[in-house]
């Protein structure tokens, strides 16, 4: 693999989740537990979805394309599924308000660290973008702790969120999955290390913020639950090539008016 | 739940200015809470949340009306009148 | 030492004088004793605003995940997310008249009890429905709201007017970009919208309600300040020319120019659809509102998890409930035509 088409995906990787969490955030607009929840959920949503644009951005001047925002939804919207690199976490379908804000904090604690990894990116734009970037996500990730601090202290809504980080802990491992050539991110010093390296601070996030109704360790299956050292760092994404389950229907849904006449302008 | 009322400023420009009011469950969500809620275009930048119980009203009344007070209030007539008479007047 | 709530401000004895004060341009604060029938009147006309707020954002959410674009989406969603905030700034002013709370308000409305605009009652069935809807009906619902807030004497209701009139002003600026679009677009894409057009004209219209009643106590109370039929050709004459010049009909087979007032006509409305919306009998009443119901429910346990331990006063009510009686007294003539 080129440097340039490492890089390419390691950014691909990046944009992509930012997509479909934001994408995924979209879903709560007016149906989120209180209005002023709602207020705030979509404001974080649309921040994703800003993230994933200028980030998609960054990858067609690689490509040498200019960044049109026809050029940013070519890419964001028109590749073959396999052509993707998010992580099966964000293309991941919820079952309630509980697991959309277990993800939304694990997603945003990820982010903080993931970010702090470009800060000081050789790509200019990028180390740019991350200063915007990280303003945000510092007020997502206070936002979900905000409520996560008065629902895990009622016994009912503890035990809702215990059972939704329990549904979803096996997809946090894929978060922190790099792409075949981010090792040419690396050398180029467009991020600052591997991002297998955030699996360990983030496990250890998780664990102090859901202790103590979660355990340290895996279950019987050998499934992840908040250990940093039970080395589940393999998923079945193949270096984020693989797509899951929910991706199609995802995608079908969020292609639906494009598909309806492939020549418009909306 | 409790209800907070919001407070926002524009920096160097104007007062604090009541904006509304939110229902949150801590101090900390009703900060969280109110800058999606009233400040999501940069109405402000600077913000206030205070508990709805915490403020002390003042009875209906209890602000004195003025326009008894012209003491308080010179418009410069007075000195308008010396102004005009001194300038009127012959040499 | 008095806190919030503790004790009213002004108080008038007798109708004619809080009228002749109204008349007089003065403005009725949350903590004044004010006339039963006024707090009803007022109150009714707020919460079903705030309704319409609510459920207009949610007629909306259906398509927003299948938005045609990055940054299209983030436009979209960031203005049904205004929709979503006006509903809340509005039931908070609503539940400070003391009438009923935050609570029984959205229960209500979950509960099938509740009015909320016509339009709202109807399913957007294509992309290009969302885009009629943020053009046709955001227009109408602007054109209401301007005329409350022009001579509103209710202050509360009046200062937050302001805010949701700015944001309407950003959300009229994207459905007609978004509609210009579609007029210099494809030959689908324009037939999409002409079908979408079919569909919200009429409803669109019927926003404004059937002619104000001579006597309407909202219009008497400066609660409103022009009467339904003027607001509703203002948005005629604005509209009708608009679609023909961007290449669309109008749906309303006896439309004329008459030459002598030099204004459209679009002769008799039928007015039994938005009577049946108003009796919770649209065409999507029963999903909305089945759906905005189990969503409720699905997440009471956030709401109780929040509350405990939390309420430390039942302060979202400034008025002393016991001096509200349940007389309905006046409500909205044609019940539609405000918001």
């Amino acid at each position: 693999m080129s440097d340039r088409s490492g890089i390419r995906e390691f950014l691909l990787a990046f944009a992509d989740d930012e997509h479909l969490m934001g994408q995924q955030h979209t879903e709560w607009i007016g149906v989120a537990p209180f209005l002023e929840e709602d207020l705030a959920f979509s404001s974080i949503g649309q921040d994703e979805l800003g993230h994933a644009a200028l980030l998609y951005e960054l990858v067609l001047e690689l490509d040498g394309i200019e960044p049109t925002d026809a050029a940013v939804d070519q890419l964001a919207f028109r590749r073959s599924s396999r052509d993707y690199r998010s992580c099966h976490l964000v293309e991941y379908t919820t079952g309630g308000w509980a697991e959309a804000l277990v993800r939304h904090w694990i997603y945003d604690t990820f982010e903080e660290l993931r970010w702090e990894q470009v800060s000081d990116s050789a790509m200019p734009r990028l180390a740019s973008i991350t200063r915007r970037a990280r303003r945000e996500e510092a007020f997502h990730r206070r936002h979900a702790d905000a409520l996560l601090d008065k629902l895990l202290a009622a016994p009912e809504a503890r035990s809702r969120i215990t059972d939704a980080l329990q549904t979803i802990a096996h997809l946090v491992p894929g978060l922190c999955e790099a792409t075949a050539g981010e090792a040419s991110a690396i050398a180029a010093g467009v991020t600052a290390g591997p991002t297998a390296k955030l699996f360990e601070p983030l496990a250890r996030a998780i664990e102090e913020r859901f202790s103590p109704s979660v355990g340290v360790g895996t279950d019987e299956t050998g499934r992840f639950v908040t250990s940093a050292t039970a080395g589940l760092t393999t998923t079945d994404q193949d270096q984020r090539t693989r797509r899951s389950d929910w991706f199609e229907p995802l995608m079908a849904r969020m292609r639906e008016v494009l598909d309806y006449d492939p020549a418009a302008v909306w | 739940m409790d209800v907070y009322e919001v407070f926002v400023k524009k920096d160097g420009r104007d007062e604090f200015r009541h904006v509304g009011a939110l229902e949150a469950a801590t101090d900390e969500l009703a900060l969280v809470l109110a800058r999606e809620g009233y400040v999501r275009r940069a109405e402000g930048d600077r913000l206030w949340v205070v508990r709805r119980d915490h403020v002390i009203v003042a009875d209906d009344g209890f602000v004195a009306p003025n326009a008894d007070k012209p003491h308080r209030h010179h418009d410069g007539a007075a000195v308008a009148a010396r102004r005009r008479a001194a300038r009127e007047a012959p040499e | 030492m008095r806190r919030w709530a503790a004790a009213v401000a002004r108080s008038w004895v007798a109708m004619e004088d809080f009228e002749a004060f109204l008349d007089g341009g003065g403005l009725v604060e949350a903590d004044d004793d004010m006339p039963d029938p006024y707090r009803q009147a007022v109150f009714a006309f707020i919460e079903m605003h705030a309704n319409s707020e609510l459920m207009g954002g949610l007629t909306e959410r259906d398509w927003i995940p299948k938005t045609p674009g990055l940054r299209h989406k983030m436009a979209v969603l960031a203005k049904t997310q205004d929709e979503i905030g006006h509903g809340h700034l509005l039931y908070m002013v609503a539940a400070d008249l003391g009438v009923k709370t935050r609570t029984e308000m959205l229960e209500d409305l979950f509960g099938g009890r509740s009015r909320f605009h016509n339009v709202f009652h109807y399913r957007a069935v294509t992309w290009g429905d969302q885009v009629a809807i943020a053009f046709l009906v955001d227009a109408a619902a602007l054109i209401s709201q301007q005329a409350v807030f022009k001579d509103c004497s209710y202050g509360p209701y009046k200062r937050i007017l302001r805010r949701i009139i700015a944001e309407e002003g950003f959300h009229m600026r994207l459905g007609e970009d978004r509609m210009m679009r579609i007029a210099e677009g494809t030959a689908r894409q324009r037939r999409m919208f002409q079908e979408s057009l079919d569909r919200w004209f009429w409803p669109a219209l019927q926003l404004f309600g059937p002619d104000s009643k001579p006597d309407d106590p909202l219009l008497r109370w400066h609660i409103k300040s022009e009467r339904n039929e003027v607001l509703r050709d203002r948005w005629v004459q604005k509209f009708v020319p608009m679609l023909q010049g961007y290449g669309f009909s109008v749906p309303a087979p006896d439309l004329r120019w008459d030459d002598e007032t030099r204004r459209w006509d679009l002769g008799p409305i039928d007015w039994a659809p938005l009577q049946r919306t108003l009796a919770q009998g649209g065409p999507d009443s029963a999903r909305r509102i089945g759906e905005a119901a189990d969503n409720w429910q699905r997440t009471a346990w956030v709401r109780a998890a929040l509350s405990k331990g939390g309420a430390r006063s039942d302060s979202s009510t400034v008025a002393d409930n016991s001096r509200v009686s349940a007389n309905g007294g006046a409500s909205a003539s044609g019940g539609n035509g405000g918001g």
